[in-house]
């Protein structure tokens, strides 16, 4: 059997005045984000023109609002990148000097898994041997008993892998 | 209160807030990139570790019949010498427990458990996790499809540095049938993946995904484990691990392929679940916050609570507007207050065009066409916003009120249209 990777499922299968209902509806919420948009699509073309040398400068109402009214968010802004680049050149220093000269942390013992959870030894085997278990737990998600189980002898079909 | 200085501060919060936050998680991600991404291999290539310690994949699936084929066939593709599958089947009532005994018969590296009673994912994942026979936990959920590279990605990460307790992976969406689907696509990428890269900088993450996600048992030992009465049991143990002094960090390149809502009263639900878990788990962790440890999560902590007012301030904001749209003929007039702020509108309009345009060129390493998705992305500042708001509004009133849960519970979700 094939297995297409990455597994999408795309737009294949959907009603063809689904998909057409999808695009236009998407195409009109655009239309509307763009509208909200004409400013900035004015700045960039009068931006346009002082480049190419047929305008001198920038109107001024449009420079206004970024110069002015968004000043102290722009501000806030700056503040931000500074206090993020500061964590990201700590990083960078760190990982450039490898390991940190730590060792990794030692795997949990048997002995601290026990005393977490309260239960023997063969409990934790047969946990951690048997192909299928059963288990009950108390209210607080505690297990309090394992039963192993015996697997079906016979399967009917194979899989699909 | 005066109207005019009432609606000059609610225009600033409304706007201020998506605004700032935006270019904060753009800088962010982007100083990732710099720091974090640029000279690491591609995501499609197999990394070369030092070593390769043994890894216990857990996946605790109820009432996952229909999807388990698909999802223990993606494992037995994994890319790693030497790893586990342990299944914990939490008492479902479909046909899930016969078929993990019959893929336990198939798979040589599964076993199966069974837990006697439904007991929620918490509970499922600690029988997992107790059953493991090895230190690194690679979780996922009974309907992920993890990437055959996505085991060695993480165990990567692990290996750079021994403070790491806690790896979130990349959740990628898989159903991209309808819009609801395909905007989540462009919101995992434009928002979630920005997000945990900025929070990445500088070393906190307000979660792992619950998806695709990985500890070490020692991490967890320290943190108490997952909690079962947790409703979201992956915010509150990545918040539980961070606060025991254990790092959690983001890799991009462990991806793995979920299935999301695609009816807006399944996304509804999910995101109600999402917001009460996460409200509960900041509601939690306020006695922690003044602790040496607990510094670290301020940052987090301040900004969803932050993002609740936002959702209550935008939901005023939009009532208002409506009141004063509706109200002419009936004498109730609120001068100067409108929906959206005009030139504000769009500085935000292009704000989001160019977080969408950043988050889609980091993405591109990851998934192609990234770039073409982002057609549908238009829907998340028109419609989305509202939906994310409500959802955060009634979210926290919820967790408050059910603040002394006994136990978290499964919710079978809304798996899209297949």
């Amino acid at each position: 059997m094939k297995n297409p990777w990455p597994p999408i499922i795309d737009r294949r299968h959907t009603p063809f005045v689904v998909r057409l209902r999808d695009v236009l509806l998407s195409a009109l919420a655009w239309a509307v984000l763009i509208y909200f948009l004409l400013p900035v699509v004015k700045l960039t073309w009068a931006g346009a023109l002082v480049l190419i040398g047929i305008e001198e400068r920038l109107p001024a109402p449009q420079l206004r609002l970024f110069l002015t009214e968004l000043r102290p968010f722009l501000m806030l802004v700056a503040v931000f990148a500074l206090w993020l680049t500061a964590f990201a050149a700590l990083r960078y220093q760190r990982l450039s000097v490898g390991r940190w000269g730590q060792d990794e942390p030692a795997p949990l013992s048997a002995e601290e898994e026990l005393r977490q959870w309260g239960y023997s030894e063969s409990t934790r085997l047969a946990l951690r041997e048997a192909k299928s278990t059963v288990l009950s737990t108390d209210d607080d998600g505690r297990i309090i008993d394992v039963e192993s189980r015996a697997l079906p002898a016979d399967t009917s079909e194979a899989l699909k892998f | 209160m005066n109207w005019d200085l009432f609606h000059e501060l609610l225009g600033l919060f409304c706007f201020g807030y998506p605004f700032a936050m935006a270019y904060y998680w753009m800088i962010g991600a982007l100083l990732y990139r710099l720091v974090r991404e640029r000279h690491q291999p591609l995501p499609s290539t197999l990394p070369v570790l030092d070593a390769y310690p043994p890894v216990s994949v857990v996946v605790p699936c109820f009432n996952e019949e229909r999807q388990l084929e698909e999802t223990f066939a993606a494992l037995t593709r994994i890319n790693y010498p030497d790893y586990e599958i342990i299944a914990i089947n939490d008492g479902s009532r479909d046909g899930t427990q016969v078929k993990l005994d019959q893929l336990a018969t198939q798979i040589p590296q599964l076993r199966v458990l069974h837990l006697a009673q439904n007991r929620g994912k918490s509970t499922a994942l600690n029988c997992g996790a107790q059953a493991a026979r090895h230190e690194l936990l690679v979780c996922i959920d009974g309907d992920t499809l993890l990437d055959p590279n996505a085991v060695a990605w993480m165990v990567r990460r692990f290996q750079s540095d021994p403070q790491i307790g806690g790896l979130a992976g990349n959740p990628r969406i898989r159903n991209r049938s309808s819009i609801v689907g395909l905007l989540q696509v462009g919101e995992f990428c434009g928002t979630v993946g920005l997000i945990r890269r900025a929070q990445n900088v500088y070393g906190t993450l307000f979660t792992v995904s619950g998806a695709i996600c990985a500890f070490r048992k020692r991490a967890l030992q320290e943190a108490g484990w997952w909690d079962p009465a947790a409703l979201t049991d992956d915010v509150d143990v990545s918040w539980r691990v961070q606060l025991a002094g254990w790092n959690i960090e983001f890799v991009p390149k462990a991806m793995a392929w979920i299935l999301t809502p695609e009816t807006l009263r399944g996304l509804w639900r999910q995101r109600l679940r999402w917001s009460e878990g996460g409200s509960d788990v900041v509601l939690r962790a306020l006695p922690h916050l003044f602790s040496r440890r607990g510094l670290r999560v301020w940052p987090i902590w301040l900004n969803y609570v932050a993002a609740i007012l936002w959702s209550y301030a935008i939901l005023l904001l939009i009532a208002i507007g409506i009141v004063d749209f509706v109200s002419v003929g009936f004498n109730v007039e609120l001068e100067g207050i409108g929906l959206i702020p005009g030139n504000w509108g769009m500085a935000l309009a292009t704000t989001y065009l160019l977080q969408m345009l950043v988050a889609a060129l980091l993405d591109a390493r990851l998934e192609r066409h990234m770039l073409r998705t982002q057609f549908w992305v238009v829907w998340y500042p028109l419609a989305y916003w509202v939906l994310q708001a409500a959802s955060a509004a009634v979210g926290i009133v919820r967790a408050a009120l059910h603040f002394n849960r006994r136990a978290g519970t499964w919710v079978s979700p809304d798996r899209g249209f297949q």
